[in-house]
């Protein structure tokens, strides 16, 4: 014997298989995980097909055929028939531009093949490749030969397996079949509606929306033809959804809003925004809807909103992060701050798809890092739509909370009844038959006891809401406060510098003769804006005053008030006035200067932009609507351009400037009526073409 | 020479009778004037004159705007990194966001200036203080020798090997946009004239 040498590792056939039985348990997972592949070869389609299984008369096969990206020589060389090859993908992603999330293991594939059946046909091509590659794998003979009674042990890899190429009739032809015969197991109808049954979870129609999968599954024996996959409309698990469109024909887009009336989201058109028309659909999921969907969909997740372009994920950036924590929330989904806090919706409850286009939203463009959009007013204007977007499931998760609240009480309260009914009815019995009462007494003993658990309940129940009310009020407040803070300062900070550039310019420049109009129109604005500086410090301050205590007020008769305060100033300037109050309407536990403030400076404001109209009317008109009180006080005066109408309600900013407007009654005016629990708006002049309607919704008891 | 001066400032709605805008014009009598109160005028503005020598003063906030002081700066310096941009605000520095302080200073030529404490004499300083850079930047230089000698402006200054030519004010503006061809022709200048004293050096001494 030699005194040194090498020796080699040496695999047997029967190893392999072995391996393959622990790898995978039975024979739909085996099948399940080859059309896991297909899926992450980019196919959009699968057909399995299921000859003679129910009887395995040698006829039997299965195929499964994909038009995938196909497989070439080398990928079948050096992958497939590679054993051992890295079970860690390098990129979990799949070829752009589908850019899947790869779902099946890597190298699993030979053995599940190796668990269908003895004898396997692979038949694969690329694209652009001119033939078709073939390679026959036929495992009843390695096994037989490795059971020879030659006993020479036939060793894996000695074994060799024939491979042919067939011409391709069309070059653009690609994917992968692969035809198992000699089928190992009997698949009897259960066998593979269970198949479909799972096929149906692979991948989520909510996850799957520019390259759609579709897997068909065929079995004449049992008469199946039938596609395992589904669709959006075939599955109805999300709890609430609704889709936007936009309308090229008038130009309009729609956008949600929920009616409380009906307790719906509903839809309306507004004009096309400056990102260009959009459709968007988005589906809310709540607790129980989530579970469902997980248990539908194991390989996917709720993951927000996704922006495609012409069918294509936009976002890869969003999309290319494994790891969930590490996603970006491009569109600030979950970033929004104080916004909602009880009832904001985040990106884990929502499934989204916006759909833009190359030719309608040119301005929506990829930043060069890939990272995001390139952040121009459009994007911004777009992601602003979107998130509003989510304002009515917003809406709706706190009907839904408030109604549960509500039912929860009243279960309770009707529980409590039922056991007082309970108790007299059985204590009437008791009466009428004396001689069960020792055997009635405990049961109402008993059933006292539990109704006065359940009056407990009650009661804490109503403080835990109580606290609960409190708690949130207390929040929205030192919310309110910081916003408030950091408005007040810097308005008194641009004040200050304002007053302090012009003393400057007096103290460098002055005095010049050439320039004494400017040095007086300093002066005069450095005085008005001192007014400005007293105006925002008193409003400040009359958040502290101690007579702020809510009182009812009547409707008619404080507005007709005020108005006869500025009668003296209507009548110099020419003003008409209209006020049409139908009825009496009281305000109950409001802040009247709270109130006044409001009318006050919509008033002061609406006399600015008038001053150059001819015919001069202020309108105010109040209506009440079930639980709305709306208040609209219209002009004829110069209007507030519509870009503008969310703008002008920003502290110092104006568009009667010329006329001495500070940009601070509108500020005001919207501080007041949120504070009044209210919303204010500027809606389409009363007016027509000219002037401004602002309408205030406050809301309302009758 | 005459260089731009821009004001973005939703502040600045006296225009050009905003006095520190004035006051500026005085203290920098060559500089031409120009206020914007709507960021993305601003900014249309400044992209569409890359080609002149610039300082902006760039508000960091904007009321009621979409876009904020330091969106502007992101989208100047996609297109250029050799403008001259001067942050005001009238918020303490601790109180801008740390990412868009960083994103400030990770950026050349940018300037911060206090509008609470600075004065019109201290922002004149800190002009002062760009115009002195401006007389040692290559591609100032460049501006000002195409300005005196218009005739060698269509002259060319480089080939690339089996590449494209550029003229001296082709040249010019892809230094302004900081391409690679203007970096790598900014380096071979700087080196060829080390070399030319070192040679001259040699030869005197």
């Amino acid at each position: 014997m030699e005194e040194s040498g090498i020796l080699k590792w040496r695999f047997d056939v029967s190893t392999f298989r072995l391996i393959g039985r622990d790898l995978i348990t039975d024979r739909v997972t085996a099948l399940f995980e080859l059309v896991k592949n297909c899926y992450d070869a980019n196919a959009t389609k699968v057909t399995i097909k299921f000859d003679n299984v129910g009887s395995l008369d040698g006829n039997s096969s299965i195929s499964i055929a994909d038009n995938g990206y196909g497989m070439s020589f080398p990928d079948i060389r050096d992958k497939w028939m590679v054993i051992g090859t890295s079970n860690k993908r390098s990129n979990p992603y799949t070829p752009s531009p589908f850019n899947r999330k790869c779902v099946g293991e890597k190298g699993i594939g030979r053995f599940a093949v190796d668990k269908l059946g003895d004898n396997v046909m692979i038949i694969t091509k690329q694209e652009n490749s001119p033939q078709w590659l073939n390679v026959e794998i036929d495992w009843s003979s390695y096994y037989s030969q490795s059971n020879s009674t030659s006993g020479q042990l036939t060793l894996f890899t000695d074994v060799e397996n024939h491979y042919k190429y067939t011409k391709a009739q069309d070059l653009s032809e690609h994917g992968t079949t692969l035809k198992i015969t000699t089928v190992r197991e009997v698949w009897l109808e259960d066998d593979i509606n269970r198949f479909i049954t799972e096929a149906s979870k692979l991948v989520s129609p909510f996850t799957n929306l520019s390259y759609p999968l579709t897997i068909r599954v065929i079995a004449p024996e049992y008469n199946i033809n039938t596609i395992a996959t589904k669709t959006i409309e075939d599955i109805n698990i999300a709890t609430i959804g609704f889709s936007l469109d936009f309308h090229p024909t008038d130009e309009t887009q729609d956008t949600s809003f929920y009616n409380e009336e009906t307790g719906t989201i509903e839809i309306r058109t507004i004009p096309k925004k400056s990102f260009g028309g959009i459709s968007m659909k988005v589906y809310y999921f709540d607790d129980a809807a989530r579970r469902r969907y997980r248990k539908e969909f194991p390989n996917n997740q709720i993951d927000g909103i996704k922006i495609y372009r012409d069918g294509i994920i936009t976002t890869p950036f969003a999309e290319n992060e494994s790891e969930d924590d590490k996603k970006r929330d491009v569109l600030g989904i979950d970033k929004r701050l104080w916004k909602n806090i009880f009832d904001r919706v985040s990106t884990r409850e929502i499934i989204g798809f916006v759909e833009i286009t190359k030719i309608g939203n040119p301005q929506i463009i990829d930043a060069t890092n890939r990272q995001d959009f390139v952040d121009n007013i459009e994007y911004r204007e777009l992601k602003d739509f979107i998130i509003t977007q989510l304002d009515s499931i917003e809406n709706y998760k706190k009907h839904i909370r408030e109604e549960k609240r509500k039912k929860d009480s009243d279960t309770l309260e009707s529980a409590g009844q039922d056991l007082q009914s309970f108790i007299s009815s059985v204590e009437t019995i008791a009466k009428q038959n004396p001689g069960l009462k020792d055997s009635l007494n405990p049961v109402v003993e008993q059933a006292k006891k539990t109704g006065r658990a359940v009056k407990t309940a009650i009661r804490n129940k109503k403080e835990a809401e109580k606290e609960f009310a409190r708690k949130e009020s207390i929040y929205m407040s030192i919310m309110s406060l910081q916003e408030y803070a950091i408005h007040i300062t810097h308005a008194v900070r641009t004040t200050l510098n304002k007053i302090r550039d012009r003393v400057e310019y007096f103290n460098m420049f002055f005095p010049n003769p050439d320039e004494n109009d400017l040095f007086k129109r300093y002066a005069k604005e450095m005085f008005s804006e001192f007014k400005n500086a007293n105006r925002v410090i008193d409003y400040m301050l009359s958040y502290s005053q101690s007579n702020i205590q809510p009182e009812d007020i009547q409707l008619d008769e404080t507005i007709r008030e005020i108005f006869d305060e500025y009668r003296p100033q209507f009548e110099c300037n020419k003003i008409n006035t209209d006020i049409v109050i139908p009825e009496k309407i009281t305000l109950r536990n409001t802040h009247r200067q709270f109130f006044r403030d409001i009318v006050q400076n919509i008033l002061d404001n609406s006399i600015k932009s008038l001053k150059d109209v001819e015919k001069k009317i202020i309108r105010c008109s109040v209506v009440s609507e079930d639980s709305d009180l709306i208040i609209k006080i219209s002009d004829n005066g110069n209007g507030i351009p519509i870009e503008k109408r969310e703008w002008v309600f920003g502290l110092y900013n104006t568009t009667t400037q010329e006329q001495g407007g500070a940009g601070v009654g509108l500020y005001i005016v919207k501080t007041r009526v949120e504070s009044l629990k209210g919303s204010v708006s500027i809606v389409d002049s009363e007016f027509g073409a000219v002037g401004t309607t602002v309408k205030i919704i406050l809301p309302f008891k009758k | 020479m005459s260089y731009k001066i821009v004001f973005i400032d939703d502040n600045m709605r006296e225009g050009l009778d905003n006095p520190f805008v004035r006051s500026i014009g005085k203290l920098q009598k060559d500089a031409e004037l120009s206020v914007f109160t709507d960021p993305s005028k601003g900014l249309d503005f400044v992209l569409g004159n890359l080609n002149s020598q610039m300082i902006v003063f760039l508000d960091c906030k904007f009321d009621g705007y979409g876009l904020q002081g330091i969106n502007v700066l992101k989208q100047i310096r996609e297109k250029t990194s050799l403008l001259y941009v001067v942050m005001m605000s009238v918020n303490t520095i601790s109180q801008i966001s740390g990412l868009d302080i960083i994103e400030m200073i990770n950026e050349d030529y940018i300037w911060f200036f206090d509008r609470n404490n600075g004065t019109f004499t201290e922002a004149s300083n800190l002009i002062d203080q760009i115009k002195r850079l401006w007389r040692t930047r290559f591609d100032c230089i460049l501006e000002e020798w195409i300005l005196r000698h218009p005739e060698d402006a269509d002259k060319y200054a480089y080939r690339e090997v089996g590449g494209n030519s550029y003229t001296w004010s082709e040249m010019l503006e892809q230094l302004r946009h900081q391409t690679e061809v203007g970096k790598s022709f900014e380096g071979m200048v700087n080196e060829y004239y080390i070399y030319q004293l070192l040679k001259s050096e040699e030869s005197h001494g």
